[in-house]
Parts: C-alpha cells; structure tokens; sequence
C-alpha cells in the first residue's frame, strides 16, 4: 500500500512536473502567478528572472515607459496578471495596469480591519521604526495578493482590490530597527515569519499552526522541497517542515538582514559567514563550501552559472565561485559599484544574462552574470530605493523614492 | 546538623567577618565591602552613585609640549600674546572660526580659484572689519546641522556651512533646512598661537567639491579623494593665520535613510609629530590594558577586576595597577575533563592554548614594567601593542579551532560589537563572576565564569544563547542568591558557588543588547527588570512586561518600586523621551506594571537635529532624573511632577561614529558632582540639582600610533563609566585603566 501510495505521489509529481515545463518561465511576458509558481518578494525568492529581456539603459528622460506616484517603502513591486501592485507606507495597496501604469485600485490596510478589538488595540499601538509599516513585499498566487504589515496584519485582496480576509499576528517584535520579512506561499500554505514562524490557509486565513522557536531577523524565508517534504529555511537557519511546522534542523548558516536562498538542491547564506549547505537524509547539514564577508550587508544573494553574487552596504561586489567545495574565497577583492559614496538595501536581481541593483542613492547598475562582472550600463533615476526590480519580458518595474516606474523600450 | 553548621557559621563566620567594619558604608567609601546582601558589579550597585566617594575635580592627561601649548582664536589677535579669547588646543581640534558666505560660484571645481574676499592669501578677518563679512563659529554639536548616529554630520567638529548659512527649522529626527546650497563657496579663519616655530600634522577632513587651504598665506590643495589626509606643516613663533575655503556642487546631501545631511563642510585638528610623550596631573597610574572593552571596573578589597580584550579578566592592584591576574577564558576552560582528553582537543586545541597562556605570561610582564603615572610614550607603545596584539590572535585562533570542530556549539566569542569582554564582572566579595563572549547578527557562544580573588577558577559554563544584531553587552547580575546572566531571548540563573542551573527563560523579549537586567524588590521578594520584562527571581517566571520601550542601550534605574528609562521610543519620525513605571504589587503571574508618567513633550527627551539614540543609562539623584545620549545632549527631568529642569547639549569632544559613540559611559555620581565622560576622556563635572552648572572639564589625551583596536580616531575612546572609591576615580579607557586622585604632576 505504501508502495503504491509512493508511486501514486511520482506520478503525481510527475504530472505536475510535465505542467511545470508548459508554464512560463519567470520573466517571461506571459509569466502569471499561480499557486504553484507564485509571485512575491524578488519574484520566486531567488531574485532570478531568466525569461526576461529587459532594456540595460534608460534615464529619467529615456526608457520610461510610465511612472506613477506610488509613496514609499521598501516593499519591492510584484506582478499578480495584469497588474502590477504595490505596498507603501504606512499601509497603501496599490494596483496599476502594467500596460499603461493606469491607477487599477488603491486600499488602505487599517486596524479596523481587524474585527478583534484587542488585536486592534495592539496593532493601534505599534510603533514603525526603521523599516516603516511596509517592508514586506505582498506575495500572490495570480487570484490573491498577501499582505503583511509590520503591525501584525495579514490581509488577503483579490485582484479587484476586495479584502477576502484578514488576520493578525499578536507577537512582541524581535528585531530593533523593525520588521521586513516578507511572507511566502508554498505548498498550499502562507508562511509568515514575524518573530515566530506561521502558517496561514491562504483561502480563510486561518492559522494552521505557529512554531515559536523560529525566531526571526529581517530576511525572508526560503521555501523548497526536498525528499517530498516541503521545507522552509529561515535566516537564522533554522529549517522546518511546512506541512506541519515542526523543526527539522536548526543554525545551519545564520544571517540577520539577508535571506537565505534555496537554489539548485543547495541552501546559501550570504552575509557574514557565507556557506553553501547540503541537507542529507533526515535533514543533517552538510557544508558545502563555505567564505567570509566583511562589513555589514543588507542584499541577499543570487546564484547563477556557478556563481554566487551579492554586494555590501557600501555597495561592493562580491563574487564566490559556488562550484568549489571547503574555502571558498572571494574571486576579487571587494568592487565599489557606486563609488565611495554609495549605499544598498537592495538585492541584485538577474534578467536574462544580466544583473540589475539598485542603490540608496538612486543608481541603477547592470553587470553581466559573469565571472568577470563587467558593468555595462549605469541608469540614474532620482531617488533610489531599498526594493528591489523586477521583471516581464522587455518591461522592467522598480520603486524609486515615491515613484513606480515601469522601463522598457 | 546542616543547620547547627549554618548557625554557627553565621554566628561566628559572617558575624565575625563583619566585626569592626562599618555596617552601612555606603558604594564609595573606602569602607564600603561588597557582600552576597550587597554585591557590586555593573554602575557599583547598578544605580550609577557613589554617595561615599571623594574624587578629584580637576586632572589631565596631556602631550608633553607641541600641541599643548596652542592657542587658538577666533577674533584677530590684538597683540603678540594669546588674549583672553583664545582656547587651548584640546583633543588637537580647532573648534572656534569666523566663517565668511555663502559665495555664488558657477562651476566648484573649475571656478574654485576665484576669490571672493579680496586676497586670500593675506586675509585677517575680524567681525567687524571691512571688506568681507566674517561671523563667529563654533564647531561643537550645537552648531552641527545634523546629528544622525549612522553617518550623520558629527563624525567631526565640524564647521559646517550648511548651519551657518541655512536655517534648520524645528528639531527632532528630520528637521527642515532652509536655504541655497548650490554652487556655493564658503571660507572659514581661525587664528593659531604658537609659542616656538613647531612642526605638527594638519588633518583637514571635508566634504565638498574642493577645497584649500592658506596657512600663513601658503595655499595647499585639499585632496577630494583623501578626505582624511595628514599635511605636514609647520606653525611660526607667534600668531599664525589658518584659512580653509570649500565649493560644493550641492551643500545639500542625502543620508542613506533619504533625509538631508550636510555635503559642506570641513574640520581641522592639528596633531603632534611622534614619538610623543606626556604629562599628567593627578593620575596615580596607568595600567595598559589587553584590549578594547565596554567593562567597567568593579573594588573587591585591595583587587580591582574587569573585563578587556576577547576574554580577558584581568584584576589589578587598586595600589599601584600592577596586574595580579590575568585569566582568558575559551570553551576550553569549559570542558569536563572527559572531553579535554579526547584526542581532537589534545591534538587541535591544546598546543594552542598553550601558546596562548605562554603568551598571556609574557604579556601580563610588560604590561606591569610599563605601568606608570604618565603611561607609555607612542614608540615605546607601539612594541607593547605588537605583543598584545600577537596575543589577541592567538586567542582567535583557539576560538576558530573550536569553531572548526563544531560551529553551531562554538561560534566564536571574538565577533562581539566594541569586544567580547564587555560586560562589566560582578561580586559577592568572597568570588568574582564574569560573562564574556557574544557574537553577531544571530550565532554567539558565552562563558559564564566564576573565580576566587586569587584568581583560581571555580567554575565555567559554556552556553550558546545567540546573540543581538549588534552583538551582547548585558552584564551579569547578583540577586537573591542567584547569578543571573541574559543574551537575546534568554535569561538564565545559575548558583554562584557551582555554576549549577536554577532556571531559564529562553522567552525573554529580545532587540536590546546592552540594556543589562537589574535587581529590584517587590514585597521583599527579588525580581529582575530586564529590557522586556519584570521576571521573578526565584524561578525565572515573567510576571508582566516591563513597559520600558527602551530605544538604544540603556539599563534602566529602579529607585524603590519605579523604573526610570530616559529613552523611550515613540515612533521612528519622533524623538526619545522619558517613562516611568511601577512594578506590581506582587510577584504574582498576572502582575500588572503601571505607567507613572510618559510625557510626550519634547523637553523630557535630550535636544537632536537628527535620530537620537542612547548608550548611557539614566542617572537617578535626589528626585531629578538625568539622561545623557549620544550626541552629548542632556536632559534633567524632576520626577515628582514630572517637570523637565533643562535640556541642552554639553560642549565635548562632539565626533562621533561607529568607534567614537559621541557619550557611550553613564552618568555617574560621585560624592557631590555629577561625571559625564565622552567618548574622548573628555570629562564634564555637572553640579547636582534644577539649574545646569558644570563646575570641571578635564581632558585625557591619548594619541595613539599603533593600537590593539581599529579605532580610526587615533585618540582613545572611553566608553565606560568610572568607580570610584574614596579619593579615587577609576577610569577605562580603550588603553588604559587610569587611577585618578590628588597628587604631584607628572612628567612623560
């Protein structure tokens, strides 16, 4: 029976494999979300839009297709069909059609949406610091786009704008300078690290269960699935079964303003210590190849063609050669991207063979996906942006200080 | 039996111990003996007084001759000899200019050369002289347009074009500016007495598009790709004349967070030629340290003890600062002897702590054949460092060794904010407890440890508890019999005499690194305040959350059954202020801490152009609370009313960064004043009461060439509150520790 039961999920896994290669790649122009490929924070999470063919060069003046007034956050922009949406501060949902830019709905996300008067008071009493109310990049399954603010609300709104559901999340904040973590949808489950780990029905908003000794930085969880288990990782490197949140393995890397990313069967952290990790039968792990950074870092990494890219705060490129096994030292000495005066929150995102970061300061450089990483373009809009872009086919959409634009020929 | 035993021990033991000594000596008083009743450890008592004490009010520590016998000026010198107006040069910054601007210049750099008043080379400025206008400024923090700790304007004494010429609107986290900063050019003048021609280093740190300066007429280029760069140069006997011009594009520029910030500026500080020497006044001795700390020193008997470098105890004679002991603690010392004779720790681990103990030798004999009352001139420092330094890796290497064996059990203890070492170690008088190890952003190992005045170690814990985003800085805690010790979410109590566990809480709140857990009773029972919660102590249950929304660092004061906290977040748009709160009325599960004033007005909370953030913990004294944050702003609130007494900056060293945290140590009494100790040494003596009134400055310089620290700063960073007892002060510094009392000068 068991047997049977095993080969049943094969096939099962097969069929849905089969479904996979007919979907659009990510960056794709007919990429949508779905539940099974969802769309939230650096788009799959891995920061990685290979379908798309995106224009290197543009200017305020050049390349804009449309931009809209859209406030600020760090929130990045997600794409839930044919709209582009947004989060900004302290609580403003935004649609806007990718076409044109045309406003498609706004709401605002407030405490009296919440029908607990003692969650409202709570929520009421929540004090943003640094990273504001809205840090959280929404995620959607192309139907439903997922908020989370960081006074505790979670809050479910349709592609029309209409809050199907909301909940909230009643836990003291773990992190001095605020929240930032950005919820996941994975395995049929809303995952949402706020101090502790949550696990939300996406269709009721129900909460299926809470681990409280995942405790929380300002990264993002890694969703994956590994021996027909789905598995979250989270920055502190603790990793847990998505099914039914029970922990699996804990400290297999650590980092506090990055997220982990889940890529290629490998687990990578990439701030501090960086190291590749393998887990084994029952979920031991395993180092790969492990390096060293210095000085603080804010992005999180990305993985492409054996090479591990990510940049400090100061804006310095750091490139690891992923293919190797133990020390894995830095393939050059730390490269200002910005010059001195630089500063990045954001994290590369890949477009094509391209990789695109965004600075504090407003510049947008693009590097090959190389091991050489020569930059090959540096756009300049006004403001700059902690968020980070993303893709669909020759359009490339980006918050810059209050501004969403939307660039491409 | 057990208990006829007791008896007699507290009969003829305690009671015995205590006979002839003073019963009530208050923290301070040369009588004053710690006890398992009455520990000392962090701030002496936790509260930061030492009513017994009778400190010196005046000392110093300055370079022998060059720097020290400047003068500088900002009003045109009206005969050969330094007047009335002028300042000595302290901490090597010139603070007091006439400014003259803003100029329209159309391209910065291109345009640069044009001379807006008439001569540059051979201009003396004077307020009310012709030609140009010239105004009076003065480069302390009040005159800085922003305050920001992470890359804000203060990382110099800066003058700052952008306030003397704009207009800063209101105050507060992001205060409006007001004003034309493009294409602008300003100049700045100071006047420098010399009393011989004397060669000295010039650094002119600036922000803008160019810049150059004239002394005594000769122009040198400022270097726009070495902001930092050392001129050397040489001052004539007599007055001499220093102009500095800067162009900016745009005076305006922005902070990461997108608020402004001031891209016009410059600062100047004129330093000596090594090798240097020193003088001092009043410092008893100085007793090199084996590394950067936060750990303030605590008095047991004739021992004093604290923290430096990685792991070091170190205890000192309180005599002559020689140092007695010297224990460096790894998760070696931890293991039961089962483990230590496994063969990766005999074949990895063992040769390198005995280097590392080898080294420890050698370095405890130079640092003691170098303790003096003026301590080490910078050449004979720098070989001193080497050894420490050599010491330092050894230690690092031990820790990466066990990383290496097992890294979630070991992260190493080296990855501390400041160091490893700075929790300040506590007594009962019998034994000293310490807590040293931490980590980064997440990982961090601790060794809890105890050992006897002579130094034998009793016992070690190693626990892995995590650590903050900025590391671990909380200090053990006596209470009840207990020794309490808290990182990240954990807080846990082990008895003092084994090390045994009593209890943890692994759901303590988390997001406050430094802010230590401290003692208070309710009922007569002990409780511990921490950033989060107010925790029974006798089983380590939460009874209520204490309500303190801390913002920074600080520990809060418990005075009776009200906690004090002189940060309070309010919001990330809104400045600090002050609560207070006061703890239930029983240690029952369901207490509930009720709020005694939380005012709102921006006169309880320290003046700031920019977002505050605080070190130093809150200063309790004869119904006045006091507060001090990192921008060297003060605050004095009466706590009756609550009613604010005043609220203004003190006039300091006024650089801060990620090395220099502007004021870092405590507010501290001892005897009748008030000790505020930036981040430089410098010193401001506060009259206790209503009105402000600062009786004493006293400056300690420290030069530094070479170092056991990556201070860019060069002189030494103090961030640590002093002990006192009796007529003397204890003061840490990065380098040294220096005693401080009445006595002849000394010559370096």
């Amino acid at each position: 029976m068991r047997t049977l039961a095993q080969v049943l999920a094969l096939l099962a896994a097969a069929t849905l494999q089969a479904k996979d290669t007919k979907a659009p790649a990510m960056g794709a122009a007919d990429f949508r979300a779905t539940p099974d490929h969802p769309f939230g924070w650096r788009g799959d999470g891995s920061g990685r839009f290979p379908a798309a063919t995106p224009v290197l060069e543009w200017s305020l003046t050049k390349n804009v297709r449309w931009s809209v007034e859209a406030g600020k956050g760090y929130a990045s922009p997600v794409l839930a069909g044919d709209l582009v949406v947004i989060l900004s501060e302290p609580n403003l949902l935004q649609a806007f059609q990718r076409a044109d830019g045309k406003p498609a709905w706004k709401k605002t996300i407030t405490t009296a949406d919440l029908a607990d008067p003692a969650a409202r008071a709570i929520a009421d009493d929540y004090k943003a610091k640094d990273t504001g109310f809205a840090a959280a990049t929404p995620v959607t399954d192309g139907s439903t786009i997922y908020v989370l603010l960081a006074n505790g609300i979670v809050q479910a709104v349709d592609l029309a704008g209409k809050t199907t559901w909301t909940s909230f999340i009643d836990a003291r904040q773990n992190t001095a300078y605020g929240r930032s973590a950005s919820p996941v949808l994975t395995a049929g489950k809303l995952i949402v690290h706020m101090t502790n780990l949550y696990a939300f029905d996406p269709a009721s908003g129900k909460q299926l269960w809470v681990n409280t000794e995942a405790r929380c930085q300002y990264g993002t969880p890694a969703a994956f699935r590994q021996a027909s288990t789905n598995l979250v990782v989270t920055p502190a490197g603790d990793v847990f079964n998505v099914d039914d949140g029970k922990s699996l393995n804990s400290q297999i890397g650590a980092t506090a303003n990055s997220s982990p990313l889940a890529q290629d069967g490998l687990v990578y952290f990439a701030e501090k210590d960086v190291r590749a990790i393998r887990l084994g039968v029952d979920f031991k792990d395993e180092s790969v190849w492990n390096g060293e950074i210095g000085g603080d870092l804010f992005a999180s990494p990305i993985l492409h063609d054996g090479l591990l890219f990510t940049v400090t705060g100061k804006g310095e490129l750091l490139v690891f050669d992923a293919t190797k096994k133990g020390e894995s030292p830095l393939l050059f000495d730390p490269r200002p991207l910005f010059g001195d005066e630089g500063h990045v929150y954001s994290s590369f995102a890949l477009a094509g063979r391209h990789l695109f970061l965004h600075s504090l300061e407003g510049e947008i450089v693009v590097l090959e996906a190389t091991r050489e990483a020569k930059v090959v373009a540096r756009n300049k809009l006004k403001d700059g942006s902690g968020s980070a872009p993303v893709f669909a086919g020759r359009h490339l959409f980006l918050r810059d200080g209050d501004r969403l634009y939307c660039i491409g020929e | 039996m057990k208990a006829f035993t007791r008896v007699l021990f507290l009969m003829l033991g305690a009671a015995g111990l205590q006979a002839g000594e003073p019963a009530n000596a208050v923290l301070g008083s040369p009588d004053f003996k710690p006890s398992a009743d009455r520990p000392t450890g962090w701030r002496g008592d936790w509260t930061g007084r030492y009513p017994g004490a009778t400190p010196p009010t005046t000392w110093s520590r300055r370079v022998h001759g060059a720097t020290t016998a400047l003068r500088y000026q900002a009003s045109k010198p009206t005969g050969e000899a330094p007047s009335r107006d002028s300042r000595p040069l302290e901490y090597f910054s010139i603070k007091d200019w006439l400014v003259s601007g803003p100029y329209n210049v159309p391209d910065p750099v291109k345009d640069f050369d044009q001379d807006f008043i008439g001569g540059e080379p051979a201009v003396q400025p004077s307020e009310t002289g012709k030609g140009a206008t010239w105004k009076f400024l003065r480069a302390d923090v009040d005159t800085q347009s922003r305050h920001d700790h992470n890359e804000g304007t203060c990382g110099q004494s800066n003058v700052d074009f952008v306030f003397a010429f704009g207009k800063v609107v209101g105050e507060g986290s992001n205060p409006k500016i007001e004003g034309d900063f493009a294409n602008k050019a300003a100049y700045a003048h100071t006047y420098i007495h010399s009393p011989a021609d004397l060669k000295v280093q010039l650094q002119m740190p600036f922000d803008g598009a160019a810049g150059k300066f004239w002394l005594n007429g000769k122009p040198t280029a400022l270097d726009p790709k070495n902001r930092g760069k050392v001129y050397d140069i040489t001052l004539s006997a007599g007055w001499n004349r220093l102009l500095v011009k800067i162009a900016v594009a745009n005076g305006l520029g922005k902070h990461y967070s997108g608020r402004w910030l001031s891209a016009w500026m410059v600062a100047a500080y004129l330093t000596p030629v090594g090798p240097v020497s020193y003088d001092t006044k009043n410092v008893t001795w100085m007793t090199k340290l084996t590394g950067r700390s936060m750990s303030q020193p605590i008095g047991v008997g004739d021992r004093l003890f604290l923290g430096a470098n990685i792991s070091d105890l170190m205890c000192l004679s309180k005599a002559d600062g020689r140092i007695l002991w010297l224990r460096t603690t790894t998760p070696y010392d931890a293991l039961p002897a089962a483990e230590k004779n496994s063969p990766a720790i005999k074949e990895k681990i063992e040769p390198l702590v005995a280097q590392l103990l080898k080294l420890n030798d050698e370095a405890v004999a130079a640092i003691n054949a170098a303790v003096s009352p003026t301590g080490l001139p910078s050449d004979q420092a720098a070989a001193l460092d080497k050894k420490l330094k050599e010491k330092s890796e050894a230690e690092r290497k031990v820790h990466k060794a066990f990383s290496d064996l097992d890294r979630k059990k070991y992260p190493a203890y080296f990855e501390n904010e400041v160091s490893s070492s700075n929790g300040t170690p506590c007594s009962d008088g019998a034994r000293v407890y310490w807590v040293c190890g931490g980590g980064m952003k997440g990982p961090g190992a601790y060794a809890i440890q105890c050992f006897d005045l002579d130094g034998k170690r009793l016992w070690t814990l190693h626990e892995v508890l995590g650590s903050e985003e900025h590391g671990n800085h909380q200090s053990p805690l006596l209470v009840d019999g207990k020794l309490v010790f808290g990182a990240l979410s954990t807080l846990m109590a082990v008895d003092p005499k084994t090390g045994t566990l009593i209890w943890k809480n692994v759901k303590i709140g988390t997001g406050a690194s430094g802010t230590s857990p401290v003692a208070a009773r309710i009922g007569g029972a002990g409780v511990i305040v921490t950033a989060k919660n107010v925790i029974r102590a006798s089983d380590g249950v939460e009874i209520c959350q204490s309500n303190l929304n801390i913002w920074g660092e600080p520990t809060p004061v418990v005075e009776g059954d009200v906690v004090y906290n002189t940060s309070r977040f309010r919001g990330w748009e809104d400045p600090t202020s002050m609560c207070a709160v006061k703890l239930p009325s029983s240690t029952n599960e369901r207490g509930q801490i009720k709020t005694v004033w939380d005012p709102t007005a921006k006169d309880f909370a320290a003046p700031t152009r920019g977002l505050n953030y605080t070190i130093a913990s809150p200063l309790f004294h004869e119904g006045i609370l006091y507060g001090v944050d990192m921008t060297g702003g003060i605050v004095a609130v009466d706590v009756s009313v609550p009613k604010p007494l005043y609220r203004r900056f003190l006039d300091g060293y006024n650089r801060y960064n990620r090395f220099l945290y502007g004021v870092a140590a405590s507010p501290t009494l001892a005897g009748k004043h008030i000790f505020v100790i930036d981040d430089a040494g410098y010193t401001h003596l506060i009259q206790p009461g209503a009105m402000f009134k600062e009786v004493g400055r006293n400056v300690i310089e420290n030069i530094f060439f070479s170092s056991n620290s990556n201070n860019p700063c060069r002189q030494e960073a103090f961030y640590t509150a002093p002990y006192f007892e009796g007529k003397a002060m204890f003061l840490r510094g990065e380098e040294y520790l220096y005693r401080i009392e009445e006595r002849t000068a000394s010559k370096g």
